[in-house]
């Protein structure tokens, strides 16, 4: 499948009919994931009552901004190695779109935490690994913009930040053990679902019930399929760029 | 509409938020195709 989307007039014929398919899906897939965290789902005590339903914005977008991530270090890496053009497009494309899940996630935690823990996470995040790796992750998506932006030419704009998001990967590991490994070094509360190292994270059957599990898996592919749709979209945007841009090298050669 | 007591400010406050950012993205993501698609047809026309 990737392969076959590797040809640029590939990806813009499939990405045409994919970007209102993949948005449609996604608008439902939140409103379903938003309808029943909200309305249907019992209030769970263990974790706050009602303001646990912050969770269904807050967890998908924490889930989604390490994806895109890794999404970018993958891209880079598919870059560097076989330098393919459309591998460099989607980099480039992911970048913004990570940089919004984050701050999405930090706004949303900031004001979960204000009531969960009686302090928002701009008074914790100096002191605390999950809050500081989350913004770390945050620096690296404008990191990775602003070094394109700033270099010359493509290549060497493509080859910098190819590196910088590969090594910076390092950190998306960083923020899943953060809470579950190096617990006494966080307020944030430990993983629900997946738990690395720490098989009883909340005590003796305190796992997530499937009901909320549910509706946050629902919430997370369409947070996933919204992302995509508007990836593909920037991705068309700067093939449409690229192609403006030997429009106008042939004309001026010409001229 | 349910009643979530203290906790509703807070729930609202995340829901809203995360419907905005998504929402502003969007507009980003439409907005950057339909300019960048623009000037390429105005640099085809110039072309012909």
């Amino acid at each position: 499948m990737l392969s076959y989307l590797a040809n640029p007039l590939r990806f813009m014929r499939f990405s045409r009919v994919a970007v209102p398919i993949s948005f449609a899906l996604g608008v439902l897939m939140i409103g379903w994931s938003l309808y029943n965290g909200l309305f249907v789902v019992p209030p769970d005590e263990a974790q706050g009552g009602d303001l646990m339903r912050a969770m269904f914005t807050h967890v998908p977008s924490a889930w989604l901004c390490m994806g895109l991530y890794a999404a970018l270090a993958g891209a880079s890496f598919v870059w560097f190695i076989w330098r393919h053009e459309l591998a460099d497009v989607a980099a480039r494309a992911i970048a913004p779109i990570g940089a919004g899940y984050t701050a999405l996630c930090f706004i949303t935690g900031s004001i979960w935490g204000q009531k969960g823990w009686g302090a928002g996470w701009h008074n914790l995040i100096l002191g605390d690994s999950r809050l500081m790796s989350v913004l770390v992750l945050f620096f690296l998506f404008l990191g990775y913009m602003a070094l394109r932006a700033a270099l010359e030419t493509r290549q060497k704009a493509a080859r910098a930040a190819a590196i910088l998001a590969m090594i910076g990967f390092v950190n998306v590991p960083i923020i899943k053990v953060s809470v579950d490994m190096w617990q006494t070094t966080t307020i944030h509360q430990p993983s629900s679902v997946i738990s690395i190292g720490n098989p009883e994270p909340r005590g003796e059957g305190s796992g997530m019930n499937i009901v909320y599990l549910q509706q946050l898996l629902w919430g997370f592919g369409g947070h996933s399929l919204l992302a995509a749709a508007m990836i593909m979209m920037l991705m068309r945007s700067e093939v449409y760029t690229q192609q403006a841009d030997r429009a106008l090298a042939l004309k001026l050669e010409g001229a | 509409m349910p009643e979530y007591g203290d906790d509703a400010f807070y729930v609202w406050s995340v829901t809203i938020a995360g419907l905005l950012l998504p929402i502003l993205m969007i507009a980003y993501s439409v907005i950057k195709v339909r300019l960048s698609k623009a000037r390429l047809d105005r640099m085809k026309q110039e072309e012909d």
